[in-house]
């Protein structure tokens, strides 16, 4: 290798001289004596308009990288998440789909249907609907016949249930009975009769439990048909999975010309034979016996797709539960291109290509292929042994990977090299890259039909495809326009077409994130443009659009807000309405919930009052308790939704739902007392008069209910009190706090958390007692809530915390810290902390007044336990508690202060970084507390201490304990500092080096610091090494560094004077790194402001005599922040300066006149109305000419200069410079001049008036302005 | 343009000026900008008191009288004189168009 190196660095040199030579032929030359040769290559043309773009990394700097640094190159710690993220391309990226985020109840999205379009009654008039057209009517009656059913089947199973106890008694008594045979296989049609399946189920879903919701919350009871996401199918095993499972939806309703016969792999099972066969039995309730798979499953669907289900779209909505998704719609065949895949899910799609992928990649080398890797000289071919016998047994045959795609027979694999599998069938026409999901949607754009052929219809189908795909795989310009187009033709394509064609890809099980947000802007927008023509779609788009709002992610949330409310606005409110009653009280509680959220939105655009009639008659349905609970859940959720809006309509809205609370239903209870609750949420403070109504049902039922009703009772009651005056607070609080304490033992976790807020609730209101507190609710209070499990849930500790804060607040520091103090000393290190936490915001918020002598020394002791015996190093809650312990007590902290000084110090030699680091942390809270008790010998200590510690090679802990030292000499000051300033200084400077934020942050103020306040203990050569380290410092990511650096800079400019400092910083302009000339340029600036520009301009302005770019223009920049930081004071310097931009203005090189224009800018608007016009115009001669400039930056720069000099010397001067070019015979010359005016007159317009040129009239116009000429 | 500076400020600046009624661009004649300084001229005019002051004494009109006038000269001066230029076949600035419709004149 070491050879070679030469070798190549000779020819580059080579390549590189030949092409110097060839530039200086065909180009200009540059003067080399002033540009100095070859080193302007490395220059940049042109300086960016932000400083921190570029050359952030630490290792392409020299000098960082000889630096000696503690922690990890930066280059390193970036590359290493980089790493990470690359793994995830090899296909185990981490999976963007929305619904491998989706709980089990989201998921029950997909048993929705698209619904067939509805009748729109607006459009008819006054005609009877078409028979064939759903009208309202015919939806309702399914719905009902729907709960029908449901109930039947309820019955049967409940009548089963009651048989099989019955002979389980039976079997106990000792009579075998056959019936009740143990249930082995696992079944799904049986599932429902097993009631701990059931209760599992149903509590993994979020919806409460009732024996009503339970047919509901079993995914997959009634909903026989599979649901396409469910995961299980996402694994390709086959083994002992139930045959439902496994058809996939999309292709399940394969097209009969699609598969062919022979073509259906093994392994997808579309088991179109008794799939098709039994299609309306679905709903038996008895179980089937499962059959054992035979071999006429495993036949092609020939036979299965010779039925297809295209008749059954009317009877698509008989079938109880669900039918598959796009279903009716999605009869569109795979095409027979890509007939293979239509049967197969995309999983397994994935699967295959990567299986393919890695058998393409293992498979022998070719003979042409060898003959291509190797030379074709020095190579022999030799002939194989004549021993060799290539292995052709089957056995090894049999083990290679047999591609599912052939037939399961043998076949003599085909050779076809040049396939290459990952790439799929290019699309025609410009089409995006189309996934293999997405072929069902849209496949029939790969059949290269020709256009003309197709019927007007299936042409608009066509396009409508194609603008679909470019908006959801396109790139971003595709998108753009095929939106555009979608939109602007909205109407021409009609709604149903468009519908028909996006809804079904909402529910493509495959979905991301992404591709949904785009798939519900074309709807937005589609929408906005279809307006009323959208009427019988409405709930289709509902079905799509109504899972968003309960999706977990904000902004699909708040996208389907807005849909909806878009969709209400075009449908109006009468089509919403018709068009969600049937799912009001639909069987599925999934469809009930969507629906009320659904329902709030439409409230919101449309204005509650407007559906005020409609909730009435909802919540008083006597029908069906489902449509009094969904009805009240509106009220619920439109509360939620819109907050305090809800006032105007409080009262009314009270009055719809007021009855739920004496409901025969129990859920309906409970939903009435939630949306009270919200309610008054959204309603406080305000509003109390409307809940007179409701008080007497709320505090009666709080007596006589029990469990989850109480609970909802009682959040009701905590949310209405706060609302009270305080006389009826403090007697409705009493009335409550009976039922309050009993609740305080329940075992129940959510009663707990109930209970625990409406406590804290009650006591906040005003009328609520200090005494009546201490003594009814307190003991009881303490004994149930303050244990140590309460400790270990998260949530209740939160919201115990806060409760007990809340008490602390009404009665006292002592009460609540006395009666917790001793816990500090618990076993149980999780209290601890919580006994920790509620002293230290109970202190914070009071005070320590009212602790007792005794008290407090029960409390230090316990927290100086509490603080020693952690372990557990992820809170910083025990030292927040010990500093805002220590600090509220102050003075009285004394005696203690030794004790807590020598575990600090003890600590402070620990073995664990976390503990030093908390030592460190806790003397720079306390230090202040410290100088007021005069402890000013015990810190000097501590600073000795640290100052041992400063060798700390935690990058965190010497972080602390820098910012402990800097406490600490904050508080005794420069003088009285041990060690001495003089000993601790250079100690520093090594620091500066470090690379770690924490460090360089609280190093650098400790730094600024002392040259702030105690230079002079420093010597000035001590200053100057600083001052090189510091130049490093101006990179820092951190704002926070970069501006304590450049005031350090500052400090010590002032101290030691400007010259050393200048000197250092203007060497430094001749580095290369742009980075750090650009920093050094600011600090220039610095001193100069801080010790007065004119200590620093003569030595600056003579730096600009160097022949050399980097200077000249470090100089300039210079200028340009000096003339921005000094402001007016420029007026005096303006002069002193001019000769230089002069010539700076005139120089062939772009950047000098850049960074000059820029000067130029600062100048004039530093000193404008400061009677400096004759410099500034003589400056603008000089900026003028650069007005034809193209380079973005530089014409930038200059445009400022000249809005500068508009501001500087009026609007009218630059005017005059500007006509004479507005209506130049060249173009280019009249663009550029425009633009100035125009900027002129967007900055000044009025002042422009009195400066325009006097036209001459022409024909009957009058351009002069007679006005102006008037004289009195 | 290069691709670098298709994103920038500068490329965007004549479009943001554009949208402010009363600036200019290449294409602009000698009416189209003379009666956009008339415009100024009367809101100018109107909006500071001393000068409608000033015209009033000049012209012994009252204050009002004279503020009316120049609102009536705003409203009515594209009835000043006729169209004397003819308009460019190339006027594709969106601006113009709207100065156009401004003015009332529809056959553009």
């Amino acid at each position: 290798m070491a050879s070679v190196d030469p070798e190549i660095a000779k020819t580059q040199e080579e390549r590189k001289k030949m092409e110097q030579q060839l530039a200086s032929l065909t180009s200009l030359t540059f003067d080399t004596d002033l540009y100095g040769g070859n080193d302007r290559d490395a220059y940049v043309s042109s300086i960016p308009v932000t400083d921190d773009d570029e050359n952030l990394d630490a290792m392409d700097n020299e000098v960082a990288r000889k630096l000696a640094s503690y922690t990890a190159p930066k280059s390193l710690m970036k590359e290493m998440p980089r790493g990470s993220e690359d793994d995830g391309d090899l296909g185990f990226k981490k999976s963007q789909k929305i619904i491998d985020r989706e709980d089990p109840y989201r998921l029950r999205r997909l048993n929705r249907v698209i619904s067939p379009d509805r009748n729109d009654p607006f459009a008819s008039g006054e005609k009877t609907p078409d028979p064939s057209v759903r009208t309202y009517g015919d939806v309702m009656r399914e719905e009902a016949l729907k709960r029908e059913k449901e109930e039947t089947l309820r019955l049967i199973a409940k009548k089963k249930k009651e048989e099989e106890e019955a002979a389980k008694e039976a079997a106990e008594k000792g009579v075998p009975v056959p019936a009740a045979q143990p249930q082995k296989r696992r079944n799904r049609w049986d599932q429902s009769q097993d009631d701990d399946g059931v209760a599992k189920k149903a509590k993994t879903t979020t919806t409460s439990t009732s024996d009503w919701d339970l047919p509901d919350t079993t995914p997959g009871r009634w909903d026989a048909t599979p649901t396409p996401g469910r995961l299980g199918d996402a694994t390709p095993s086959l083994a002992r999975r139930n045959r439902w499972d496994e058809t996939p939806t999309p292709g399940r309703i394969a097209d009969s010309d699609a598969t062919p016969a022979g073509a259906v792999t093994p392994g997808a099972t579309p088991a179109g034979m008794t799939w098709d066969a039994t299609p309306k039995l679905a709903g038996m309730a008895t179980p089937t016996p499962k059959k054992q798979r035979s071999r006429w499953d495993e036949t092609p669907a020939a036979m299965g797709s010779a039925t297809p289900m295209a008749g059954a779209t009317p009877a698509a909505a008989y079938t109880p539960g669900v039918t598959p998704v796009g279903g009716v719609e999605l009869a569109t065949p795979t095409p027979g291109a890509i007939n293979l895949r239509g049967s197969i899910t995309p999983e397994q799609y994935n699967l295959l290509r990567w299986e393919k992928d890695i058998e393409e990649r293992n498979r022998p080398l070719t003979d042409e292929e060898l003959d291509a890797m190797f030379p074709q000289e020095g190579y022999k071919i030799l002939e194989p042994p004549a021993s060799y016998v290539p292995i052709r047994t089957p056995a090894r045959k049999l083990l290679a990977t047999p591609t599912p795609m052939g037939t399961p027979l043998y076949a003599i694999p085909e050779e076809n090299r040049g396939q290459q599998f990952d790439v799929p069938k290019e699309a025609p026409g410009g089409l995006p890259f189309m996934k293999p999901e997405d072929y069902q949607y849209f496949g029939a754009l790969l059949n290269e039909e020709d256009e003309e052929e197709l019927s007007p219809d299936e042409q608009k189908e066509r396009k409508i495809m194609k603008l679909l795909l470019k908006v959801k795989n396109g790139t971003p310009p595709q998108r753009k326009t095929a939106l555009r187009q979608l939109t602007d033709k909205a109407r021409e394509f009609g709604a149903g077409p468009l519908f028909n064609r996006i809804l079904p890809l909402l529910m493509q099980p495959t979905l991301e994130d992404q591709e949904r947000h785009l798939l519900v802007k074309v709807i937005d927008r589609v929408l906005y443009k279809l307006d009323e023509l959208v009427r019988p779609y409405v709930h289709k788009i509902l079905v799509v659009i109504e899972p968003l709002l309960i999706d977990e992610d904000y902004y699909a949330r708040v996208e389907g807000r807005e849909i909806i409310s878009n969709l209400s606005k075009a449908a109006g409110l009468a089509t919403m309405i018709a068009a969600m009653r049937p799912d009001i009280d639909n069987i599925d509680e999934y469809v009930r919930n969507t629906t009320a959220r659904a329902f709030s939105v439409v409230a919101s655009a449309l204005g509650i009052p407007a559906l005020l009639p409609f909730l009435k008659a909802v919540c008083q349905s006597k029908k069906s308790w489902q449509a009094r609970h969904t009805g009240i859940k509106i009220v619920q959720q439109i509360a939620i939704l819109i907050g305090c809006a809800v006032l105007p309509h409080l009262r009314s809205l009270v009055e719809i739902i007021e009855h739920g609370l004496n409901d025969e239903n129990q859920k309906v209870r409970t939903i009435t007392a939630l949306s009270l609750a919200a309610l008054a949420e959204a309603a406080a403070p305000y509003g109390i008069e409307s809940f007179d109504s409701v008080l007497k049902p709320l505090w009666k039922g709080i007596r006589s209910h029990r469990g989850k009703v109480l609970a909802a009772f009682l959040k009701a009651i905590g949310f209405i009190i706060p609302l009270m005056d305080a006389i009826y607070a403090s007697y409705y609080t009493k009335e409550v706090m009976v039922i309050l304490i009993r609740e305080f033992q329940s075992p129940d976790e959510e009663m707990k958390k109930i209970v625990l807020k409406v406590v804290k609730q009650c006591v906040s209101t005003e009328g609520v007692e200090a005494d009546y507190i201490r003594n009814d609710i307190l003991p009881d209070f303490f004994k149930n809530f303050w244990v140590r499990r309460m400790a270990l849930d998260r949530r209740n500790y939160k919201q115990l915390v806060e409760t007990t804060v809340e008490i602390a607040n009404k009665v006292g520091v002592a009460d609540i810290v006395g009666r917790v103090v001793e816990d500090l000393k618990d076993e149980s290190e999780p209290y601890r902390r919580m006994v920790m936490e509620t002293i230290e915001k109970v202190v914070a918020n009071l005070g320590s007044s009212d602790i007792d002598a005794r008290l407090e020394e029960l409390l230090i002791d316990g927290i100086l336990y509490a603080f020693q015996e952690q372990t557990s190093d992820d809170a910083n809650v025990m030292l927040n508690g010990f500093g805002a312990v220590v600090n509220s007590l102050g003075q009285r902290v004394k005696p203690y202060l030794p004790q807590i000084c020598g575990t600090i110090k003890w600590r402070l030699n620990n073995k664990s970084a976390k503990v030093r680091q908390q030592a460190a942390d806790l003397i720079s809270r306390i230090a202040v507390v410290m100088t007021q008790c005069q402890e000013d010998q015990l810190m000097g200590h501590l600073g000795v201490v640290l100052y041992e510690y400063l060798g700390e090679e935690y990058p965190e802990v010497l972080g602390s304990i820098l910012g402990a030292l800097k406490a600490i000499v904050n508080v005794i000051g420069m003088m009285k500092m041990t060690p001495p300033i003089k000993d601790l200084l250079p100690r520093l400077t090594p620091i500066l080096k470090n690379r770690h934020e924490k460090v360089q942050e609280n190093c650098i103020d400790l730094v600024g610091r002392i040259a702030d306040r105690g230079a002079e203990f420093v010597p000035a050569r001590e200053w100057m090494r600083i001052c090189f380290e510091l130049l490093e410092m101006l990179k820092a990511h951190k704002k926070g560094i970069r501006r304590a650096t450049v005031n350090t800079f500052g400090y010590i400019a002032k101290a030691i004077g400007p010259q050393d400092v200048l000197a250092t910083l203007l060497n430094n302009l001749k580095v290369q790194e742009r980075q750090n000339r650009v920093c050094t340029t600011v600090a220039i600036a610095i001193v100069a402001e801080t010790c007065s520009p004119f200590t620093v301009l003569p030595a600056l302005m003579n730096e600009y005599r160097v022949p050399e770019l980097n200077v000249q223009n470090g100089v300039l920049k210079s200028l340009s922040f000096l003339f921005e930081y000094i402001g007016e004071m420029g007026k005096d310097y303006i002069y002193a300066v001019t000769p230089l931009l002069e010539d700076a203005l005139m120089d062939r090189d772009l950047v000098h006149r850049q960074t000059a224009a820029s000067a130029v800018k600062h100048m004039a608007l530093g000193v404008a109305g400061l009677g400096c016009e004759d410099a500034l115009i003589h400056l603008l001669n000089y900026v003028w000419p650069n007005i034809f400039e193209t380079s973005p930056h530089v014409i930038n720069a200059v445009m400022e200069a000249i809005e500068g000099m508009r501001v500087a010397l009026g609007a009218a001067i630059v005017l005059n410079y500007c006509l004479q070019g507005l209506f130049h015979p060249a173009r280019k010359v009249r663009e550029v001049y425009w633009k100035i005016y125009n900027s002129l007159y967007i900055g000044a317009q009025d002042a422009l008036v009195a400066a325009y040129p006097t036209l001459e009239d022409e024909h009957n116009n009058v351009y002069s302005r007679p006005e102006l000429m008037m004289f009195v | 343009m290069q691709a670098s500076d298709r994103f920038n400020i500068n490329s965007q600046l004549e479009h943001l000026q554009a949208k402010y009624v009363g600036t200019g661009h290449a294409d602009l004649n000698r009416f189209e900008w003379a009666v956009n300084i008339q415009r100024d001229s009367y809101a100018s005019y109107i909006g500071h008191y001393p000068l409608l002051a000033y015209f009033a004494i000049a012209e012994n009109e009252s204050i009002g009288r004279e503020r009316y006038n120049f609102m009536q000269g705003i409203q009515t001066l594209h009835l000043t004189g006729e169209l004397s230029v003819q308009l460019s076949p190339d006027c594709v600035y969106n601006h113009a168009c709207v100065v156009y419709v401004w003015f009332g004149i529809a056959h553009i």
